[in-house]
């Protein structure tokens, strides 16, 4: 079973329909309902909008993350989308410091940017992933393949053995990020046509 | 670098898809879940959806539809066709739309974009200007080209991009429907004159329309209808033409 937390912070349709249209069942979990993680074998966090936010509604209720933790030191799969990628990092500098998962040891700030209308921010459309690191997540999918990408802010990563995948914009910043089961997708899978369905079902036949 | 991209538009009148000549000469081009789904599957970098209604301009017909095809095609989706509230844009994006698209009321009141901009994120904000040339000026039209605006051009422009759109869309209603190529001049124009990420869309009948587009200008995106609905053409034949001429399109 697929689980997808809700922490009402975007809409997750895409997400949940991709999920179903791979063939998998999904439960969406809503942070008062811990308990539901004992179910689930792949979580998934979606997330747009801004760190500050996902930060204030995510430890709103500390014993869901004393879960969290529980679940992913038994080695279950967790991925991050986008903003819930940025979440996995130690803290975010958006709008103000604000307390992330520390799933990977990063922080969360600006992209580079130059103002011009080649390398405006966000950074929304479609891009390469060039593929630093072999991964099982990556079967089926070519060296620089492209997806759908909508964000200003980045992950920067304090150990580069996290680094798996890197997209450039302006700079080069990190679009794939694993920490053990612990994966971070900066860009939409569920947006990114037949190579965002094809990762998110590696993510999804990851075994535990 | 990011990609240029390859948008079908389809409208939408009631529950079926329709395509137009200059705004006029409604013809049925079919179920929009299923053309929608065929796009989705023939490497459509995103999608537009527009209800060109002119009596039911609310979206109480986009949304139903939205939502079916939201949940059948994973790609970005740009929706819209009379929106006229925060409420109404809310319901769009729930109901699946990545980006709104907003045309009549800009004209009206500049803030409610800065006001969906700071809801959703300013890529989350298209507004899209109908043009039609009079004596050799390009004059803007509202409410599916039946209102004429005062405001020129560039000044509409240049609002836009100061309360934070995030995008702008540009259609010739001369050449719309015709597929007999886009308006040079517009084009030029614009984007001299722009530095958000813009689509073009009008007369688009042909790969090298396309082509000519992406090399005179920096336009982000182009837009076709007809080309879809009348010819034997899809965005995979589209960009495997175009692959020949170096433009930086999404090919896989």
């Amino acid at each position: 079973m697929i689980g997808i937390l809700d922490l009402q912070v975007c809409n997750l349709t895409s997400v949940s329909s991709a999920v179903y249209n791979l063939g998998f069942d999904y439960n969406i979990i809503k942070i008062e309902e811990r308990n539901k993680l004992d179910k689930i074998s792949h979580l998934i966090i979606p997330g747009v909008g801004s760190f500050s936010n996902i930060s204030k509604e995510y430890f709103k209720k500390p014993n869901f993350n004393l879960e969290l933790v529980k679940y992913v030191n038994k080695g279950k799969p967790l991925l991050g989308i986008c903003l819930g990628m940025q979440f996995l990092a130690t803290e975010g500098f958006e709008n103000i410091r604000s307390k992330g998962l520390n799933f990977i040891n990063a922080t969360v700030d600006l992209m580079d940017t130059d103002n011009s209308k080649n390398y405006n921010l966000p950074h929304v459309g479609w891009n390469e992933i060039n593929i630093l690191k072999d991964h099982k997540i990556f079967e089926g999918i070519k060296n620089n393949s492209n997806f759908y990408f909508v964000h200003s802010y980045q992950t920067i990563l304090k150990n580069n053995d996290n680094l798996f995948a890197e997209t450039k914009y302006l700079k080069n910043f990190p679009s794939i990020i694993i920490n053990e089961n612990v994966f971070g997708f900066q860009f939409h899978p569920e947006k990114s046509s037949k190579n965002g369905l094809k990762i998110l079902e590696n993510f999804c036949n990851l075994k535990v | 670098m990011l990609k240029k991209r390859i948008i079908p538009l389809l409208l939408l009148m009631n529950d079926r898809l329709v395509k137009t000549v200059n705004f006029e000469k409604f013809k049925d081009v079919g179920n929009p879940i299923s053309t929608a789904k065929i796009f989705n599957d023939s490497d459509a970098d995103e999608l537009i959806l527009l209800n060109i209604n002119r009596d039911k301009r609310a979206s109480s017909t986009l949304i139903p539809v939205l939502k079916k095809i939201s949940e059948e095609c994973f790609v970005p989706i740009a929706a819209g066709g009379g929106i006229n509230s925060i409420e109404n844009a809310t319901d769009i994006i729930k109901s699946g739309a990545d980006k709104v698209v907003l045309n009549s009321i800009c004209y009206d009141n500049y803030n409610f974009i800065k006001s969906l901009a700071n809801k959703f994120g300013k890529q989350a904000v298209v507004a899209s200007i109908d043009v039609r040339k009079i004596d050799k000026k390009f004059c803007l039209f509202s409410n599916c080209g039946t209102i004429l605006n005062k405001i020129p051009l560039e000044e509409h422009i240049q609002n836009l991009i100061k309360n934070d759109v995030g995008e702008i869309m540009i259609n010739s209603i001369d050449c719309e429907g015709t597929m007999q190529g886009p308006d040079h001049d517009l084009i030029k124009q614009v984007s001299n004159s722009c530095n958000v990420p813009l689509i073009y869309s009008g007369g688009i009948g042909n790969y090298d329309h396309i082509k000519d587009i992406f090399q005179m200008a920096n336009i982000s995106a182009v837009a076709c209808g007809s080309l879809f609905n009348f010819t034997d053409s899809n965005p995979i034949r589209i960009k495997s033409y175009l692959k020949s001429y170096n433009i930086n399109l999404r090919l896989f």
